[in-house]
C-alpha cells in the first residue's frame, strides 16, 4: 500500500513542480475580500470557515483534500496504513522548514496533535482525536503523553486509534500543524489571547505579514516553501460587508471576492470582470421536533414534502444556480444515492395523504379530534435566500391547509431553542414545547461521520446535536458502520442506505443545494474556488 | 467653576455605573452567547460547555457583571471572546480612523450649517433659504445608508472619482504627502454622507436661533443707529445665537457614535461602530460593553464641556 501512496505523491511532486514552471509571472499583489473577519489565527482554537480561510494560506497539514474529496500529500509524502486499520504511519518530505527558517520535524507534530488533548486545552478540536489510544488519559491528566502518538524518527511518526476509524484521514487532513518552538513557548490556556493567535506562523504556502484589525490581512511568498515559490509576491485579503466589497471589486480595487446570488446581475452586466459558478457541500432544510407527536406522524411530514414547491426556490430565490436534493446529502457526494426515490411536488397527493389520515379542513385549516395542523417555523436571519424561503414554505404548507408562523431569529437565538438550557444555564434535553419546525443549512465539511451526532440517540442534547430527536436502532447501526468501515464502497453503501432511510422517514425535508458564486479580475489567473473553499491552487495564482 | 465640574464629575462617575450595568443586562437578555457562533458539527456541545464555563458566560448576568466591574476598577477592559485581543487595544486601533472620520465630518458640518443657517436667518425666504431648507428636508429624508451605496455607485464604480471603501489603498506603499492625498481620497464619500444627513438638524437651529436674536430690540436698535449688516449680524446676532448652538455641539458628540456605525459599515472603515456592530452579532460582550463605556464616557464629557462652555458664551452664566 505504502509504494502506492508513494508513487501517487511522487506524480503530486512532479505535477507541482510543473505547475511551477508554469508560472507566467513571477511578482505581483492580488487583493481579495471576504465579508467578515476571522477570529482566531491559532487553526486550534474554535476555527470558523473565516479562519480557515487565513489558516489555509499560512499553515500546512500532513495530508490536503483533493477536488475530488480523496486525499493527497502535504507535508506528509507518503503515509501507511496498518492491517488491522488502527495505525497510520506518515513520513515527512524531507524539505520543509517553518516561516523562521527552523526545520519541521515530527516533534511538531506530535506537539501540535498532543495540544489537542492537553487538559487545558480548551480550543473545542479535543473530540476529533479522542478516538487516539490514550488520548483520554492524558486529557483528564491522567498520562504523561498520548500513547496513540508515536514518534519514530525525525520524519516518521504514527497516530493509532483505539478502533478502526474510517474519517481518520479526514480529520487529519484538517489540522494544521504548528511549530513547537513558537506555540510550544505560551501556556496552552493563554494560546487564545497570545500575540500569535493574531500573528501565525506555519509552513504553508504564504508567510504572515500583517494583520490591520477591520482592513485585511497581507501575507507574503514563502520562498522555502516545499512546493515552490507562489507566483505572488503579496496577497492581501479585506474584510467588508457583501455589498462593499462587490463595489470595490467591480471598481477594480480588489481582484476577487465572493458574490450573493442577489446581486450577480450586477456582475454579469459589468462585463469587466467574471463569474466563477461554484458547486457546494451544503443545502438547506426544514427540520421538525420529533417530540410534538403531531410532527412525529410521517404522513404529516410526507404530506409537507410533497407541498413544498423546491423548484420554485431553485429558479426563484437561487435564480437557477442550485438544484433540489432528494435526501439529506450533498447530490455531488458520493454518500448521496443515485437510485433515491425523488421528493415530487405534487399538492393533491399531499391533500389526499392528509385526508386519508384524517384531517379535516375547515376554514383553511386542517384538525383532527381538536388538534389543529398549526406550527410555528423558527429560522436564523443572516442568509437571505433562506430567510426568503421562509414565507414560500408558509405559503406552500397553507395550500394543504398547514397554517405556520414564520419567527426570524439570530442564529445564536435559534441556538438556545435547539440547544436549550434550564433556569440555572445548564444544558438539558429538547422538550415538545422548544419549537416545532427550523429552517437550517447543513453541509459536510469533511466527512460523512458528522452525521452521526445529529442522528443518533445517545446525542440528543444535551450531549450531542440530534435536536429533531430522530432514531432508530437500524440508523445508528449504518452510521456506526459508516464511522468504522474503512472500505470506501462498504461505507458508501450504509451512507446511502442510511440516506435512503431519511428519504423515506422525513426528519429533515431537504429543499435545496446552493452554488457558490465568486467574482475576479481577469488579471488575476488560477483563482479557481471549488468545494474545498476559496484557496485551491494558491500558490499558482498570479496577476497580470 | 471648579466645584461645578466636581460636582459634575462625580454625578458622571455614577451615571456610567447605572449605563454599563443596564447595557450588560440588555446584552444579556439576548438569548444564547458568544460560544454558540462556534457551533459546528465537530464541535460536541460539551466541548462549547466548557469553552462557556472557562470563560465565565455559564454565571448569571449580574455575577458576570459584577466580574466585569471589578476587572474594569483595575483598568482591564477584558479580552474579546471573538479572537482573544484584549479590548483595550482593539478599542485603540480604531481609535484613530473613527476620530479621523467624525472629526472631518464634523468640521464640514458645523461650517456648513452655520453658513446655511445665517444666511436663511439673514434673507428670510429668499432662495438661499428655500435651497438650504430643502438641503435639509433631503438630508434628514435620505436614508443614510441608501445614500452611502448611491454614491458608491455612481462616483466609485461608474465614474471612478474616489474610491468605495477602505481607510486608504493597501496595494502600494504609500508615504507622506500622496498618503495623506490617498487617505483624504478615501474620506470624500464618507464624509459627505455624514455631512449631508448629519447638516440638516443643525441648519435649522442655527436658522431659528440667528432669527430669534435677528428679532431682539438691541438688534434693531443697532440697525437704527446705522450699524452696518454684516456687523449686526456678526457681532449682534450671532454672538447671542451660540447658546443654543453650543448645546447642540455638546449633545451631538453621541452622534461620533450611532452616525458612524451604518457609514463605518457600507465604507468597510476601521473604525469604532463597526467593531461594535461586529461584536453585537458575535455575542462578543466584552467589546461591546467595552465600546458601550467609551461611548458613555464621551456622551457625559461632552455635556459637560457644553455646560462649561456656556459660561464662557455668557458671562451671565455663573456656575457656583
Amino acid at each position: 500500500m505504502k509504494k502506492i501512496f508513494s508513487i501517487l505523491s511522487l506524480l503530486a511532486c512532479l505535477s507541482l513542480a510543473a505547475a511551477q514552471d508554469a508560472c507566467p509571472v513571477m511578482g505581483g499583489t492580488a487583493t481579495i475580500a471576504q465579508w467578515s473577519e476571522p477570529g482566531n489565527l491559532n487553526p486550534l482554537i474554535f476555527p470558523t470557515t473565516y479562519d480557515t480561510n487565513i489558516q489555509e494560506l499560512v499553515f500546512a497539514r500532513l495530508i490536503q483534500p483533493t477536488e475530488d474529496l480523496s486525499f493527497t500529500s502535504d507535508m506528509a509524502e507518503s503515509w501507511e496504513i496498518s492491517d488491522d486499520q488502527k495505525t497510520i504511519t506518515f513520513t515527512l518530505r524531507p524539505d520543509l522548514s517553518w516561516h523562521d527558517g527552523e526545520p519541521v520535524t515530527t516533534a511538531d507534530v506530535a506537539f501540535t496533535f498532543t495540544s489537542m488533548a492537553d487538559p487545558l486545552y480548551d480550543g473545542g478540536r479535543y473530540a476529533e482525536i479522542s478516538i487516539l489510544e490514550g488520548a483520554e488519559a492524558y486529557h483528564a491528566g491522567e498520562a504523561d503523553s498520548v500513547s496513540g502518538i508515536n514518534v519514530i524518527d525525525e520524519r516518521t511518526i504514527s497516530f493509532t486509534t483505539t478502533e478502526p476509524f474510517a474519517p481518520f484521514l479526514p480529520v487529519i487532513g484538517g489540522i494544521y500543524i504548528l511549530p513547537e518552538h513558537v506555540y510550544g513557548a505560551v501556556p496552552i490556556d493563554r494560546w487564545q489571547q497570545d500575540i500569535t493567535n493574531q500573528q501565525p506562523m506555519g509552513s504553508g504556502p504564504f508567510k504572515f505579514v500583517t494583520y490591520r484589525s477591520g482592513e485585511l490581512i497581507e501575507v507574503e511568498a514563502f520562498e522555502d516553501y516545499y512546493a515552490g515559490r507562489p507566483c505572488l509576491d503579496k496577497l492581501i485579503i479585506r474584510f467588508g460587508d457583501q455589498n462593499t466589497m462587490l463595489a470595490a471589486l467591480l471598481s477594480g480595487e480588489i481582484d476577487a471576492a465572493q458574490v450573493p446570488i442577489n446581486s450577480v446581475d450586477s456582475v454579469t452586466n459589468a462585463g469587466n470582470v467574471e463569474l466563477n459558478v461554484v458547486d457546494s457541500l451544503s443545502f438547506q432544510y426544514l427540520g421538525f421536533n420529533l417530540r410534538n407527536p403531531v410532527l412525529a406522524d410521517p404522513v404529516i411530514r410526507t404530506a409537507m414534502a410533497h407541498a413544498l414547491n423546491r423548484d420554485a426556490m431553485v429558479t426563484g430565490l437561487l435564480r437557477g444556480y442550485g438544484q433540489t436534493l432528494d435526501t439529506i446529502f450533498p447530490t455531488n457526494h458520493w454518500s448521496y444515492p443515485a437510485d433515491v426515490e425523488p421528493i415530487t411536488y405534487d399538492v393533491e397527493l399531499a391533500n389526499q395523504l392528509l385526508d386519508e389520515a384524517g384531517w379535516t379542513l375547515e376554514n383553511g385549516v386542517r384538525s383532527k379530534d381538536g388538534q389543529a395542523l398549526e406550527f410555528s417555523i423558527y429560522y436564523p436571519t443572516g442568509n437571505q435566500v433562506r430567510e426568503r424561503s421562509a414565507p414560500l414554505v408558509q405559503a406552500n404548507l397553507k395550500q394543504i391547509g398547514i397554517n405556520v408562523e414564520l419567527q426570524a431569529m439570530d442564529f445564536a437565538t435559534l441556538v438556545t431553542h435547539l440547544l436549550p438550557k434550564d433556569d440555572a444555564g445548564t444544558s438539558r434535553p429538547v422538550v415538545a414545547d422548544d419549537f416545532d419546525m427550523f429552517l437550517l443549512g447543513f453541509g459536510i465539511e469533511r466527512d460523512p461521520n458528522e452525521y452521526l451526532s445529529y442522528f443518533i440517540e445517545s446525542d440528543m442534547p444535551p450531549n450531542g446535536y440530534n435536536f429533531t430527536g430522530y432514531f432508530t436502532p437500524e440508523v445508528e447501526a449504518l452510521l456506526l458502520t459508516g464511522r468504522t468501515t474503512v472500505d470506501i464502497d462498504a461505507r458508501a453503501d450504509a451512507y446511502h442506505e442510511f440516506a435512503k432511510i431519511m428519504r423515506a422517514d422525513l426528519p429533515w425535508i431537504p429543499l435545496y443545494q446552493q452554488q457558490d458564486l465568486y467574482a475576479y479580475q481577469p488579471r488575476l489567473h488560477g483563482f479557481a474556488p471549488d468545494i474545498r473553499g476559496v484557496n485551491p491552487g494558491v500558490a499558482r495564482w498570479w496577476v497580470e | 467653576m471648579l466645584p461645578f465640574i466636581t460636582r459634575r464629575l462625580i454625578q458622571s462617575g455614577i451615571v456610567l455605573i447605572v449605563v454599563t450595568f443596564l447595557s450588560f443586562l440588555i446584552m444579556n437578555l439576548a438569548p444564547g452567547n458568544a460560544m454558540q457562533t462556534f457551533i459546528n458539527p465537530r464541535i460536541p456541545p460539551a466541548e462549547l460547555a466548557a469553552a462557556e464555563k472557562a470563560l465565565g458566560l455559564d454565571q448569571p448576568a449580574p455575577v458576570q457583571y459584577f466580574r466585569w466591574f471589578r476587572a474594569l476598577l483595575q483598568g482591564n477592559l477584558g479580552y474579546s471572546i471573538k479572537n482573544g485581543q484584549s479590548v483595550t487595544s482593539l478599542i485603540l486601533s480604531r481609535l484613530g480612523p473613527t476620530l479621523l472620520l467624525m472629526g472631518s465630518a464634523f468640521t464640514f458640518m458645523f461650517l456648513l450649517a452655520l453658513i446655511l443657517g445665517v444666511i436663511s436667518a439673514a434673507r428670510p425666504y429668499s432662495f438661499l433659504d428655500y435651497f438650504s431648507t430643502g438641503i435639509a428636508f433631503a438630508g434628514i429624508s435620505i436614508p443614510g445608508f441608501f445614500f452611502a451605496l448611491t454614491l458608491i455607485y455612481v462616483f466609485a464604480v461608474k465614474l471612478h472619482w474616489f474610491p468605495t471603501s477602505g481607510l486608504q489603498t493597501y496595494q502600494q506603499e504609500l508615504s507622506g504627502l500622496s498618503l495623506i492625498i490617498d487617505r483624504a481620497m478615501h474620506l470624500v464619500l464618507p464624509v459627505t454622507v455624514l455631512t449631508l444627513t448629519g447638516v440638516a438638524e443643525l441648519v435649522r437651529h442655527v436658522r431659528s436661533a440667528v432669527t430669534e436674536a435677528l428679532s431682539q430690540d438691541y438688534v434693531r436698535t443697532a440697525k437704527g443707529k446705522g450699524v452696518s449688516e454684516g456687523n449686526v449680524l456678526r457681532k449682534h446676532a450671532l454672538r447671542n445665537s451660540w447658546l443654543p448652538i453650543i448645546t447642540l455641539i455638546g449633545v451631538a458628540l453621541p452622534r461620533f457614535f450611532s452616525g458612524s456605525v451604518i457609514v463605518e459599515v457600507i465604507f468597510a472603515w476601521p473604525g469604532m461602530g463597526r467593531l461594535l456592530v461586529d461584536s453585537v452579532f458575535a455575542r462578543d460582550y466584552p467589546v461591546a460593553m467595552g465600546i458601550n463605556l467609551f461611548a458613555a464616557v464621551l456622551v457625559l464629557l461632552g455635556s459637560l464641556l457644553a455646560d462649561s462652555l456656556y459660561a464662557v458664551a455668557d458671562p451671565r452664566v455663573k456656575y457656583e
